[in-house]
């Protein structure tokens, strides 16, 4: 082999190296950033959070139909600090059912029986309608329906229960089946280390 | 946020007073002095026809003040804004020469005073202020008077009362002639004041004494006070019963037959087909009962959810407008009287999608029902009587759960979520803003506007502000135009 050719052999070499090297480099990049993002439920678009939309007949249910998971990665997830800790949950009961002697709906509204009501602190048996309770959960049951959701908001309920991506349920799917059927486009792309959720935008004219 | 203070109190206040124990109090703002009036142990003497078991539970302020010793009502002027809804209930003030704009910083701020947290509207007869309260820290339920004219507190009531937070605590007006105050506390019991130095007359608790049940996120209604009578809806053994209001002795009780809870509902007087009637919605009915006698006179079934915080509003014709929150529909039924009985049929019913308010009971105006709506966050919004919509302040201006007041031709709007406060042209045959200004903090400004001697009395859930909203020419100049005012 000649120097010449000898020459042009390592130059040529060294060439795919780095391109191989740099493509690598790129496909790594591109996979980091495609495959393993979180979703995430933008609180402003998604009708059954956002403000403004209210009645069960506004509820969307593609969280809970369309996720590749049997059962959602999405639930619903109840912030007890934002929580009111009413007697009358309008996410817990059915608010149009009948009101039984007790003064309670007759009716809960989740169709998983998913959230479990129990009394917190001092319990007033003379003012029973005015003690506290806790809402809870249960993440085995929800399936992210959303109509739990949908009640607990302006004007009924004070917006503590969303519905978000379980990013320890998520598979972070390359393509997540959920935003592909979004009405709204509400799920989003949140990269690698999803960031606190986002404050609902009170303001409206 | 009511509910982190609602943990907070619930946790500081655990073991500190049991339900039902009770002592009062009340303070001389003047003098600094504090006496106990002493509530007498002996049962006030039952009305002809009235189970002695519902006289004995009335307290009177010792013993039984002689008819010399009682007050004497003032007689009510055009300024005078007596009770929930004002004199006619029906949210219209008779004010007039008010301030049409005003700078952007608002009207003069002419005193503000801190209030616990509430939603509890004030009265203002006679240049006195009357209010609900409630003093978190010592447990102590309140009515206040203050000065109209500087915020002075005049004398304060105070019962010995635990209320732990639920979405606030106080939601409600007291109602005075001048000379009696009648006001009901958040767990149903009424009290019955001198209006000149706060001493109790009578107080009647309405969970021991009709087996009343206490309603979600406590009272929500505001007692009537006519002439000699205190009207207010019980629950339990009773619908509707009215009190003698200088000794609280029942005079009549409607039968509770369909076994109806207390709602946050308050009773409107109304006259239909010449008959004298007091109108009041349960959770599943609006009723009529006799003025005279108490009986009931007709019953329409209409569905609400879970609480009514809105008053029927009837029209001059027996229409009345039902409204409600938690998705109850929006209708109006036809009220008439055919020979001996009585009839009730429904006019129309909104569907799921159409306007309801809340909270508020609109007001009717020129023909048209106005109010906040539900839809899209609180528009205002002009409806015709059959229930369509003529014009909403889409785009312009939302108020949340505001309350709303009309004087002087203008609304008086405000925004609940903010404190702004909009004056909106009632005239005017679209949304027309005449001036605007954040006049309160808030959040949780939702308790209606009152208008008293130009004054303007609006509360969020910390403070009660007195602005002044009297024109420079005619300062609190009145005329009594009401029946021009309304249909
Ligand atoms: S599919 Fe979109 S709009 Fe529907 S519930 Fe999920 S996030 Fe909300
Ligand atoms: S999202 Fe649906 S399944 Fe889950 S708790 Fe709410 S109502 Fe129940
Ligand atoms: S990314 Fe996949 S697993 Fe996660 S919510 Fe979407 S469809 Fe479900």
């Amino acid at each position: 082999m000649s120097d010449s050719t000898r020459r042009e052999f390592f130059e040529r070499a060294g060439q795919a190296v780095c391109l191989t090297t740099l493509v690598g480099a790129a496909g790594l990049v591109v996979r980091r950033s495609w495959a393993l993002d979180a979703w995430a439920i933008d609180p402003n678009r998604c009708v059954n959070i956002r403000l403004g939309v209210n009645g069960p007949q506004s509820v969307c249910q593609k969280c809970a139909e369309t996720c590749v998971l049997s059962l959602s990665a999405v639930r619903a997830v109840n912030d007890h600090s934002q929580c009111g800790r009413c007697c009358i949950c309008p996410a817990y009961f059915d608010v149009q059912s009948t009101v039984g002697p007790d003064g309670l709906p007759s009716k809960k509204l989740c169709p998983r029986d998913a959230i479990v009501r129990q009394p917190i602190g001092e319990v007033d048996p003379y003012d029973p309608l005015n003690n506290y309770y806790e809402y809870l959960i249960d993440e085995e049951k929800c399936n992210g329906c959303g109509r739990c959701v949908m009640e607990c908001k302006d004007p009924a309920g004070l917006g503590s229960i969303r519905l978000e991506v379980r990013y320890d349920l998520c598979l972070r799917c390359n393509r997540c089946s959920i935003a592909e059927e979004c009405p709204e486009t509400a799920l989003q792309r949140c990269g690698a280390d999803p960031q606190p959720r986002s404050p609902l935008v009170s303001a409206h004219a | 946020m009511s509910h982190r203070c609602a943990v907070t109190v619930l946790f500081l206040s655990l073991g500190i007073a049991a339900y039902g124990c009770s002592s009062q109090e009340i303070e001389s703002a003047a003098t600094g002095a504090t006496r106990a009036p002493g509530v007498s142990s002996a049962p006030a003497a039952p009305a002809p026809g009235v189970a002695e078991s519902l006289a004995a539970s009335v307290q009177s302020a010792g013993p039984t003040l002689s008819p010399q010793d009682l007050p004497t009502p003032v007689p009510l002027t055009a300024d005078d804004w007596p009770q929930f809804r004002g004199a006619r209930r029906d949210g219209i003030a008779d004010a007039r020469g008010l301030l049409r704009s005003w700078p952007a910083e608002g009207p003069e701020v002419l005193w503000q005073v801190a209030v616990g947290q509430g939603y509890a509207a004030p009265v203002a007869v006679d240049g006195k202020v009357y209010f609900n309260d409630y003093d978190e820290s010592a447990g102590q339920w309140m009515v206040r008077c203050l000065s109209l004219e500087t915020g002075d507190e005049l004398w304060r009531y105070s019962v010995a009362k635990r209320i732990r937070p639920n979405h606030g605590i106080t939601r409600t007006m007291p109602a005075t002639d001048g000379g009696f105050v009648v006001a009901i506390d958040p767990k149903c019991e009424i009290h019955c004041l001198d209006a000149r130095n706060g001493a109790k007359i009578w107080s009647l608790a309405l969970p021991q004494t009709f087996d009343a049940q206490i309603p979600p996120w406590y009272n929500g209604q505001c007692p009537l006070l006519e002439n000699d009578r205190v009207i207010v809806a019980t629950g339990g053994k009773a619908l509707l019963v009215a009190l003698d209001k200088a000794t609280g002795k029942v005079l009549w009780q409607t039968p509770n037959e369909a076994d109806a809870a207390m709602s946050h509902s308050s009773i409107m007087p109304a006259t239909i087909d010449g008959v004298k009637q007091y109108l009041y919605t349960t959770l599943d009915a609006l009723v009529g009962v006799a003025d005279d006698d108490g009986r009931l006179l007709w019953r329409f079934p209409w569905k609400f959810n879970v609480a009514v915080p809105t008053s029927p509003v009837c029209l001059d014709d027996g229409r009345v407008l039902l409204t409600s929150c938690y998705q109850a529909p929006t209708g109006m039924c036809q009220v008439k009287r055919e020979g001996e009985q009585w009839v009730a049929t429904e006019l129309y019913q909104l569907p799921p999608t159409g306007w309801n308010s809340e909270v508020h009971t609109p007001i009717v105006h020129r023909g048209y029902l106005f109010g906040v709506g539900k839809k899209r966050r609180g528009l205002w919004t002009c409806l015709n009587l059959d229930g369509s919509e003529r014009w909403t302040s889409d785009r312009k201006a939302s108020f949340g759960l505001g309350g709303y007041v009309l004087a002087d031709g203008m609304f008086f709007v405000l925004d609940g979520n903010t404190g702004q406060l909009r004056l909106i042209d009632a005239q005017a045959d679209q949304y027309v803003e005449l001036a605007s200004a954040k006049v309160l903090e808030g959040p949780d400004a939702w308790a209606p506007p009152v208008i008293s001697r130009g004054r303007l009395l609006v509360r969020d859930l910390k403070q009660l502000v007195c602005l002044n909203v009297a024109g420079p020419a005619a300062p609190a100049e009145t005329a009594s135009q009401s029946a021009a005012a309304t249909p």
